[in-house]
């Protein structure tokens, strides 16, 4: 018990500066509140405190954590100020002093963002920017699609890469005395000079071009893997490497090997699909 | 120089293996490349940026292996392996790139 009071006691033995700061930015938030209030300072029909004094209250609790505390506090009495004048703005006006409730406007949105960012802006900063930005991003595909589905236009080819036709890799897989292999040699031949290491790249993503619907619902969903162009990707991956073997002069490429990776994650789902070989002239 | 991702060198004797010799390279494919690609994706073209940046990436690792084969006075890099790793990352992803092999000298 007496362990408990003491260590009890010790938790606020240290945490005095921040439970200091964080008082003193809340008394610093209402402060400026109640003056905003009773000199009326209002623009555009909206008291300036709604932004004013949520700010100061994180500003003066930064502050004086920086200083005393070494380290941030993060903002706490910014929320608490945002929460205690939201809830008298919104809900309880003309209570202390009459005045008009607060409305939904562009500018309370404004405030509402600015004083939540000073309270987790990690995660608004990742809201607005990974999230808004996606959600921006894909309204953007569908409208340009939205004419082509509605007037009933098949979708436009992908842009096609610029390779020589027929795709190099079925041209050098039909003239290859010995074939692709992931193996280290091809028993009966002999490996005449080793060209050396070839790889080759692409990138796999979402097909966005169909313009469908369901497109919006991606968002929230996961893409179905039928949806990727993976069989376009690896076969340009291995065109690119073939590409680069038969420019140095190989007929075989041996120890082949095809890898995926993730890429995009949040913003997007696409894969990065390698191929990698070594590149030799057979006999 | 010679770089092989197979174990042996057919026909040639390796007089001298000079040990692990690695590269490796960071490719940022950060937020604003990804709106960019995104636009790219939206006016129906490929993320060619990706890839562009992908192969120079690649290409920096496999330079890097080699500056350290030479100096160590090889004349190949044998058993190579190239792999690709995501990062991860809030506001993109980082690709890195590594590369790593044997260097070794053998007679020409």
């Amino acid at each position: 018990m007496i362990a408990m009071i003491s260590s009890g006691a010790n938790f606020f033995i240290e945490k005095r500066w921040a439970l200091i700061a964080i008082s003193l930015g809340v008394i610093a938030g209402f402060g400026s509140a109640l003056i905003c209030i009773a000199w009326n300072l209002v623009i555009f029909g909206f008291n300036i405190m709604y932004i004013v004094s949520p700010l100061l209250a994180g500003f003066i609790e930064t502050v004086i954590a920086r200083r005393k505390y070494g380290k941030s506090t993060g903002a706490i009495s910014a929320l608490l100020t945002f929460i205690i004048i939201n809830g008298y703005g919104w809900f309880a006006p003309g209570r202390i002093f009459p005045k008009e409730p607060v409305t939904f406007s562009l500018i309370t949105v404004i405030a509402i963002i600015l004083t939540i960012q000073a309270a987790f802006p990690i995660f608004v900063n990742y809201l607005l920017f990974v999230t808004g930005l996606g959600i921006v991003r894909k309204f953007i595909g569908f409208l340009i699609f939205l004419p082509s589905k509605i007037l009933k236009i098949p979708p436009k080819e992908e842009v096609k890469v610029k390779l020589i036709k027929p795709a190099v890799d079925e041209i050098f897989l039909d003239n290859l005395d010995t074939p692709l292999t992931t193996i280290p040699a091809v028993k009966g031949g002999k490996i005449k000079k080793y060209i050396g290491l070839v790889t080759g790249e692409a990138v796999a993503q979402e097909n966005e071009s169909e313009g469908k619907l369901d497109m919006l619902t991606r968002i929230i969903e996961p893409t179905p893997l039928e949806d990727m162009n993976l069989g376009e990707a690896r076969k340009l991956a291995l065109s690119r490497m073939m590409d680069d073997a038969k420019s140095q002069g190989a007929n075989a490429v041996i120890e082949f090997k095809m890898d995926y990776v993730s890429m995009g994650g949040l913003q997007g789902s696409a894969l990065i699909v390698t191929a990698t070989g070594t590149a030799v002239l057979y006999e | 120089m010679l770089i092989l991702t197979t174990q042996t060198i057919e026909g040639k004797k390796i007089n001298e293996y000079l040990g692990l010799v690695t590269g490796d390279s960071l490719l940022g494919a950060n937020l604003y490349k990804d709106m960019f690609s995104g636009v790219r994706d939206v006016v129906g073209g490929r993320t060619s940026k990706y890839e562009e940046e992908l192969t120079h990436a690649r290409e920096v690792a496999l330079e890097s292996m080699q500056e350290k084969a030479e100096k160590k006075g090889a004349n190949a890099i044998i058993g190579v392996r190239v792999a690709y790793h995501n990062l991860g990352g809030t506001m993109g992803n980082t690709i890195m790139v590594t590369v790593f092999g044997t260097a070794v000298s053998y007679q020409e």
